[in-house]
């Protein structure tokens, strides 16, 4: 067992740190701040995305073969799990899960070999943005129904259905959509992925933003027809890729978490080591200071989490790997949401405010765990897994 | 002993329940049953109804021109009002400066302004924080310094609720360096439209603009307009406090918002069954329930057992009370699911939601979950209760 990031990961950290910190000061802002929307600052999502490209950290996960993870750095969970908690520190919010971590793993698996060079080359370069839309606006226990129909007619797909909350989808270049080629919503057989260019006839999004900063969209899909070739994988039975996919997703927001509390116990801890009340800093009182513990027990429980669920996100018993990843995600989205209560509160009404840097910060924190499946349906899948484990070792 | 209401004050309800349903507008019950913005308009339409009738001042004294309401007829008031999705009162007038100026104003400011806040005509804010000043209260900096008949007050407060309606602000202010800093305090009553007063918004974490900074530059108060004597502010202001944070329990509210809760879990579905069906989300909303039940109970036994101001147990009804509202907000975020996440402005718009993302229900929650962190720490904070209970209660 070995906890420690290797000195190329510590260095990627640094820089994506020192990247952050450069353009806060040219964008006027404190680092920490997280007011980075383009809308914000009057840029473009594009120019700021090419520039976390040219840092290396839209392949990081893409094979070096496709001009991914360079330089010793790069291809693993456990590198993406430094970006991530570089870019909680910073309140990032340009889409390094849906492209970086998600899009880069879906397409990587493609059977499609001249596909597969081209779009990983365009993302590697930060020319693409990728968004897998496969949540629908009807609430389930499980993540992993699918009701959106692909019909065969022909040699032609046609799709109709609706998705709902699709991170960073209104961006997208391309959207990666789940849809149903055969069985009922919840059969784990029958789900396939397909290819869609975001510009195709039928194709309605509805972008909007998200009170973390963050934006998704709504996606129509009506009547849609795609070649049988904008099929990623073999039919029916892209279900396990897609669970990947967003376990490796699941993971690193809970390194970003991580980062976002490093950054929120930092001003904090400043705060109650200068705010006077009754003639005394406020960090003097003993209630406070415990509260103040509270904290660091929950960050560094969420470090821990966010160590196990990187680095079991690609093992190879793929049940294993759910387990961890979801367990994290419960373990997270319980601490991210006390934390962040606690933080504003011990903050008293400046807590409250817009203009305190730390509030943006409590609130990606509050909201964090209702991406990528909610804490009641990781925790059901966590307990499913658990069952179906008990099952086998007394079978 | 007796839970039960008396015949006479279930009459009392029934007549509170027919009013309300004739008389509250269906514009403002929408707003408030949907969580959506209210408007000072809309706080001053029904207030102007209820002042109409003299029920604004129920609870007041028959001499001040109240009713002379007993606490349960209070109780009993509160919640239908609630129920029904009546604004909550702006307490700032009525129930925080009125008992001020009826234990310690002077006869003219008791036929005038006590006249003034039964009839409605003016809204009032509280001027006690100030930046460098929030537990910490009695290290207040705003000055007034005597000028013949006048006051001349400099200095800023903060957080101020509603300032940016109001026409009156009551302020603590400093009018001597003493050997207590509690000594020089003394209690003003300031028309907002003095010249010298400036608001400036301030935007909290769920985009709304309900609190303020406040500032006075060399701004004049006539010297009639200090309730009590000079210095002796700081027992008025804690006076006043009692009575803020017994108001701060909130049950009729919170009563409705867990109906609200109800109705919420019936209309969301999950895999086809209503929320309500599923284990997880039922135990929680029984177990808030239970828990507001607990303060209603404590509630009716304090202000039963009250005789003149609340004391300390007013400390134990805004923890519990304050703690219930959060749990609620809490529960109805995490109903919502991943819909808790867009921002969707409009919906707190009164009229349409625009084009909702889910269920239109569902689109102020999260703003209101971010919102409703206030509670702790308005009305004085919760370790500040705790504080207080430990100390005056405990004895430790
Ligand atoms: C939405 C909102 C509306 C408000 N409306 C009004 C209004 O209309 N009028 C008005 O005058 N004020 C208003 N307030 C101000 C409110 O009363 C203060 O925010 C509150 O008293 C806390 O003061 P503070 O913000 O300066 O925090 P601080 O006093 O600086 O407290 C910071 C933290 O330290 C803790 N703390 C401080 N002292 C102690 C201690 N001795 N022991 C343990 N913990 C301690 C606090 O509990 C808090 O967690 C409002 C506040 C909010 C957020």
């Amino acid at each position: 067992m070995n906890f420690t990031l290797t000195e190329e990961q510590s260095l990627l950290g640094d820089a994506i740190d020192r990247f952050n910190a450069d353009r806060s000061r040219r964008r006027g802002v404190d680092a920490s701040e997280g007011r980075g929307r383009p809308e914000a600052t009057g840029e473009s999502m594009r120019a700021l995305w090419a520039g976390l490209a040219e840092l290396g950290l839209a392949g990081l996960l893409v094979p070096e073969t496709y001009g991914g993870s360079q330089a010793g750095v790069g291809g693993s969970m456990a590198d993406v799990m430094v970006m991530m908690q570089a870019a909680g520190r910073a309140l990032m919010v340009e889409p390094l899960v849906a492209t970086a971590v998600i899009g880069a793993t879906l397409l990587e698996a493609d059977t499609d070999l001249t596909r597969r060079a081209q779009y990983l080359d365009r993302l590697v370069g930060g020319d693409l943005l990728v968004a897998l839309a496969h949540a629908e606006p009807d609430a389930s226990a499980s993540m992993f129904r699918v009701t959106t129909r692909a019909q065969a007619q022909g040699d032609v797909y046609v799709l109709d259905g609706r998705k709902s909350v699709v991170l960073d989808g209104g961006d997208a270049d391309l959207l990666l959509v789940s849809a149903r080629v055969s069985g009922s919503a919840d059969e784990a057989h029958g789900v396939s992925l397909f290819v869609i260019d975001a510009s195709a006839p039928g194709v309605v999004r509805r972008d909007y933003a998200t009170l973390d900063g963050h934006r998704a969209c709504e996606l129509m899909l009506d009547a849609v027809r795609l070649p049988a070739s904008a099929m990623l994988g073999a039919p029916g039975e892209a279900r396990a890729l897609i669970e990947h996919a967003l376990d490796r997703g699941s993971a690193a927001l809970c390194a970003e978490a991580v980062g976002v509390m490093e950054t929120l116990l930092a001003h904090t801890t400043e705060y109650l080591r200068t705010r006077q009340q009754f003639g005394q800093v406020i960090g003097r009182f003993q209630v406070l200071q415990h509260k103040a513990v509270d904290l660091l027990v929950h960050l560094e429980q969420s470090r821990s989490m966010a160590y196990l669920a990187c680095l079991r996100a690609d093992a190879p018993d793929r049940d294993e790997a759910a387990r961890a990843v979801s367990a994290a995600r419960v373990s997270m989205a319980r601490s991210a949401r006390a934390f962040a209560q606690t933080a504003i509160q011990l903050h008293g009404g400046i807590g409250m405010t817009d203009e305190l840097p730390a509030s943006h910060h409590a609130r990606r924190l509050s909201l964090i765990e209702f991406w990528l499946g909610t804490r009641e349906q990781h925790l059901d899948r966590y307990m499913a897994l658990a069952a179906r484990d008990e099952a086998t070792s007394s079978a | 002993m007796d839970l039960e209401y008396s015949a006479d004050e279930m009459a009392f309800r029934e007549i509170v329940r027919t009013f309300v349903r004739a008389e509250l507008p269906a514009d403002i019950a929408g707003r408030v049953l949907d969580h959506r913005r209210l408007s000072r308009d809309d706080h001053v339409r029904w207030q102007d109804i209820l002042a109409r009738k003299g029920w604004l001042t129920g609870h007041w004294p028959r001499r001040f021109g109240g009713l002379d309401w007993t606490p349960v007829q209070c109780h009993l008031f509160d919640e239908e009002t609630a129920a029904a999705g009546a604004p909550r009162l702006i307490p700032f007038g009525l129930n925080m400066v009125a008992p001020v100026i009826m234990a310690f104003g002077s006869p003219w400011q008791q036929s005038h302004y006590l006249e003034r806040i039964r009839q409605n005509l003016d809204w009032w804010c509280q001027g006690y924080s100030e930046p460098g000043s929030g537990s910490d209260l009695a290290s207040l900096r705003t000055s007034a310094v005597r000028d013949g008949d006048h006051y001349v007050v400099s200095g800023q407060k903060t957080w101020t609720t509603y300032a940016q309606h109001a026409d009156m602000i009551f302020c603590l202010v400093r009018t001597a360096q003493g050997a207590r800093r509690q000594e020089g305090i003394s209690f003003l009553l300031i028309d907002m439209h003095s010249p010298g007063i400036t608001v400036r918004p301030i935007i909290l974490l769920d985009g709304e603009h309900e609190v303020n900074e406040v500032f006075f530059d060399a701004v004049r108060v006539p010297v009639e307009n200090r309730v009590g004597e000079e210095g002796r502010g700081w027992t008025y202001a804690k006076y006043l406090l009692g009575h803020e944070r017994t108001n701060i329990a909130g049950v009729g509210a919170s009563k409705r918002e867990v109906r609200s809760l109800r109705e919420l879990a019936e209309q969301l579905r999950r895999d086809g069954q209503p929320l309500a069906r599923v284990e997880s989300i039922a135990r929680r909303i029984a177990e808030i329930e239970i828990d507001l039940m607990a303060l209603e109970m404590t509630v009716l036994r304090v202000l039963s057992a009250r005789t003149e101001a609340p004391g300390p147990e007013a400390s134990i009804l805004k923890l519990r009370g304050t703690e219930i509202q959060q749990a609620i907000t809490e529960l109805a975020m995490d109903m919502a699911g991943q819909f808790a996440l867009p921002f969707v402005p409009q919906a707190f718009e009164s009229g349409g939601v625009g084009e909702g993302v889910g269920p239109s229900a569902l689109a102020p929650l999260a703003a209101r979950y971010l919102n409703m962190r206030k509670v702790s720490i308005y009305g004085g904070s919760n370790e500040i209760q705790k504080n207080i209970i430990a100390q005056t209660i405990l004895g430790l």
